[in-house]
């Protein structure tokens, strides 16, 4: 199962193929000895059936079986044991995870601390003390494993607690170089964590994508330094989807590095004062989500026209012309609710006529 | 023998009683005319001498002398002929004058007899009124535009020896002509917004801009529509009262500009092309003419190319459009010019024109973006309200669909429009276009979210102080198109849309 399952995702087919494909496990002898006749499925696209009619079993587990013992990889299918359960409510969850590492995983408690790669004393020293704070507390730090504020609180979690890292490429990779015996720390005592197959570079597209497990494996977000541009900017947007906690690092507002923190403090996420605070909250917050169910609680409220629109402009960038065609509501309603997007920080305006959603 | 008959000439826009002195006396034969008057004037004694003797009368071989008083002002125009010609026949006396009331003449003498129509007729019958004159012939050209006068005798006249004969035997009825008052009014002349493929929300600008009186700015590449949504604004507006009627009826009639669709009520629309000069555009000229904006008074003064206009020219334009009226000053005397206008400026983004198409590529460099916007100076966007940009449709072979129809947005801004005139009928202004300072605050009442809502645009959408002044009269326009008597957070979100492009091309924020 698994290795047809890696080979799957080696080849690009989509995810949703690959849970329908994982949900019908029992089935799956048949579906090997029989391609033929899954191939009459609605249920999968073309290039999966091509997939499956491509694989070969001993050559790919053979290789499979040498990547997987050169990295000391190990592989984790959703819906299956040891698949982390918030995962499950990211957008499109990985049907397949490739782990490396001694660490916990799925970790009991985690939380994500994000932020640029330039970082300035101020943020290395604030995410220091968050960081190992937290660990100490038994909380697993993931972060992205990139540099700058991800290195710093991947270090410091290794001091006294644990760390996971998610990668935007195969787990073969060691992205960025300069973080190479750091790749070694987590493996020994945390965790390494991928979506990808083996053999993925580092594309730029990953990063973002992968953003979605960074905030889903979390219950907190802290999100220490960044420019309103900063791509960690796009995790804490995920976690709004999901529901998380999301916390911000207050910095000098004539600080460039603390705009993004700053802006979403104003917004309505809560400064970073002091580790204590987010221990507190973190304990009753966790009883209280455990009654309430992982629904999506976005930070600001939004009217049903306002999630209408939000929806239509996130698919896609939209003209004020082209919302009113797809949504087929009254243009003034249209303006108001784009004026009041706006102001929430949720969308703006690229170019001249097209709204685009932030980050 | 002296005579002595009345009509009038025109000071800027407004007509002032002028009386036509005629002596005829023994001595040498001549014909002169004194009084300030003008070439045109002068010309006279040669159409008025033909036209006497080719309607059957003979032109007095005597000593003429004609003074135009008061003999200080200084006249010109050729409907002096009409009552020169009189002055000489009853001097002569070819012609009885009746004395029963106050008689008026109007109209330029033709070789073969005839009178004919002339420039300004109206605001000269308007002022003959007032100085106290009963009857007024006029010429049948003119006797249309005249109508509306009440309590005033107008008597159509086709030409001379007709007007004698009549004249002189009262029991034949004048000539009648009969112009059907219930006339449908002709919107489809005009066009319909529904003409317009997609456009929406520039259409639904338009109707803010048509409800408030708000001057719009807009933006877009060619061929996108502008001119055709400018060209439509009339169908949108209320119909002209007889007061404002009557007022771009003395301007249009001073200008010899054609008055049917004043006469139906219909907003004028005045589209100067970009190479106008300051004269055209705001009036002047040797004798003193009305220009582009006084034409524009009560409807729609639409500048296309808005930053090809040269930059002085646009300037002018900011004493009228806050002032609604402009003083031309001479150093004789200064006459002054209704212009109470919406404008509706259009431009494209860019030199090019193709600057934010989704089609087509910009080739403007930066430079020449920022010097094609920087035509417009801060201080005339500060007096544009609704700032739009219009975004390039495609041709589809599917009729496109039927989008809201002039007549539909016709019906909300009257009551739009109906809402204003009861808010503010102590006031001196009559349109939330005029809104300011303290009466801004007095009829724009805030909620507490709605100030709080303000302050985050001023502060996340970079809107500028002086912009949230315009925007809260755009709001109070919409909540108007609402009926809605308290300003909701809504509208303000539906203006500060209208108003944030300016901050976007201009950067506007302080």
């Amino acid at each position: 199962m698994k290795p047809f399952i890696a080979w799957l995702r080696a080849e690009r087919c989509p995810y949703e193929d690959l849970r329908f494909l994982i949900q019908h496990k029992n089935s799956l002898e048949a579906i090997l000895s029989a391609p033929e006749q899954w191939q009459l499925s609605d249920s999968l696209s073309k290039k999966t059936k091509q997939a499956i009619r491509d694989y070969r079993p001993k050559p790919f587990e053979n290789q499979l079986d040498r990547q997987m013992r050169e990295n000391k990889t190990r592989i984790v299918l959703w819906n299956e044991p040891g698949y982390p359960e918030s995962l499950y409510e990211v957008d499109d969850p990985p049907p397949i995870l490739y782990l490396r590492g001694k660490g916990e995983f799925p970790p009991l408690r985690a939380m994500a601390i994000v932020g640029s790669r330039h970082t300035t004393v101020y943020g290395k020293r604030a995410t220091e003390r968050f960081a190992l704070a937290l660990s100490s507390e038994f909380i697993t730090i993931v972060s992205g494993f990139a540099e700058g504020v991800d290195t710093i609180a991947h270090r410091s979690a290794l001091k006294h607690g644990e760390t996971i890292a998610v990668l935007g490429c195969g787990i073969d990779w060691i992205y960025p170089k300069s973080n190479e015996s750091l790749y070694h720390e987590i493996s020994n005592r945390g965790t390494l964590v991928t979506e990808f197959p083996f053999g993925e570079k580092p594309w730029g597209y990953n990063f973002p994508f992968r953003n979605r497990l960074i905030s889903g494996l979390s219950e907190a977000i802290l999100f220490m330094e960044g420019t309103h541009k900063s791509g960690a900017l796009s995790t804490v947007n995920h976690g709004l989807k999901q529901g998380k906690e999301i916390y911000a690092l207050p910095g000098d507002i004539d600080r460039k590095s603390s705009e993004g923190p700053n802006q979403l403090i104003f917004d309505g996420a809560e400064p970073l004062l002091d580790p204590e605070q987010i221990l507190a909250k973190g304990n009753r917050k966790s009883t209280v989500s455990e009654a309430t169910t992982g629904k999506t609680a976005k930070l600001v409220s939004l009217s049903s026209l306002e999630n209408l629109i939000y929806e239509l402009v996130a698919a896609e960038p939209c003209s004020v012309q082209q919302l009113q065609d797809l949504s087929n509501q009254s243009i003034h309603d249209i303006v108001s609710v784009l004026t009041s997007l706006e102001l929430k920080s949720l969308i703006h305006r690229q170019g001249n006529q097209f709204y685009r959603t932030r980050r | 023998m002296l005579t002595i008959v009345q009509t009038c000439t025109l000071l800027g826009i407004d007509g002032v009683l002028i009386r036509v002195e005629v002596n005829l006396s023994n001595g040498l034969p001549g014909f002169s005319i004194v009084g300030l008057a003008d070439p045109s004037i002068k010309e006279a004694k040669e159409r008025v001498r033909v036209c006497i003797q080719n309607s059957g009368f003979s032109f007095p071989a005597k000593k003429i002398v004609v003074n135009l008083a008061p003999a200080m002002i200084k006249k010109s125009g050729t409907h002096f002929d009409f009552s020169i010609a009189v002055g000489i026949l009853i001097a002569a006396e070819q012609m009885e004058k009746a004395s029963s009331c106050e008689e008026a003449f109007l109209g330029e003498c033709s070789l073969n007899g005839d009178i004919r129509g002339i420039r300004g007729c109206l605001p000269m019958v308007l002022a003959l009124k007032t100085a106290g004159i009963q009857r007024i012939f006029l010429s049948e050209d003119n006797w249309s535009e005249c109508l509306m006068v009440r309590d005033i005798e107008l008597i159509p006249v086709k030409n001379l020896s007709e007007f004698v004969a009549h004249y002189h035997d009262r029991r034949k009825p004048a000539p009648q002509f009969s112009i059907d008052k219930t006339e449908k009014i002709h919107y489809s002349v005009l066009g319909d917004f529904s003409d317009i493929q997609g456009q929406s929300e520039a259409i639904r600008a338009m109707q803010i801009a048509a409800a408030g009186r708000h001057n719009a700015l807009l933006i877009g590449g060619p061929g996108v529509g502008k001119t055709m949504i400018a060209k439509r604004m009339p169908t949108i507006m209320p119909l002209l009262t007889a007061e404002e009627q009557i007022a771009a009826m003395k301007i249009h009639s001073v200008a010899g500009m054609p008055l049917e669709s004043i006469i139906q009520g219909l907003p004028p629309v005045r589209m100067p092309h970009h190479t106008i000069t300051k004269a055209a555009l705001v009036g002047g000229g040797n004798r003193v003419m009305p220009g582009e904006i006084s034409l524009a008074h009560h409807g729609i003064l639409f500048l296309d190319e808005l930053p090809e206009f040269d930059r002085h020219t646009l300037e002018l334009l900011r004493e009228p459009i806050e002032e609604h009226r402009i003083r031309i000053a001479r150093s004789a005397r200064s006459i002054e010019f209704p212009s109470d206008f919406i404008l509706i400026a259009a431009m494209n983004p860019c030199p090019c024109g193709n600057y934010g198409s989704k089609y087509h590529t910009c080739t403007c460099s930066r430079r020449e973006r920022k010097r094609y916007l920087d035509h417009i100076s801060g201080p005339f966007r500060d007096r544009l309200d609704l700032f739009i940009e219009m975004e390039e449709q495609l041709y589809t072979y599917e009729p496109f669909k039927k989008t809201i129809t002039s007549e539909e947005l016709r019906a909300s801004t009257l009551l739009a429009r109906q809402c204003q005139l009861n808010r503010y009928h102590t006031e001196s202004f009559n349109s939330n276009a005029e809104l300011s300072g303290g009466e801004l605050s007095k009829y724009c009442q805030l909620s507490h979210d709605s100030k709080r809502l303000l302050q985050q645009a001023n502060r996340r959408l970079r809107i500028s102080l002086r912009s949230i002044v315009r925007i809260q009269r755009i709001a109070r326009t919409i909540a108007d198109l609402d009926q809605e008597d308290q300003i909701k957070e809504a509208h303000l979100l539906e203006a500060i849309h209208y108003k944030q492009n300016s901050t976007r091309y201009w950067g506007d924020g302080e």
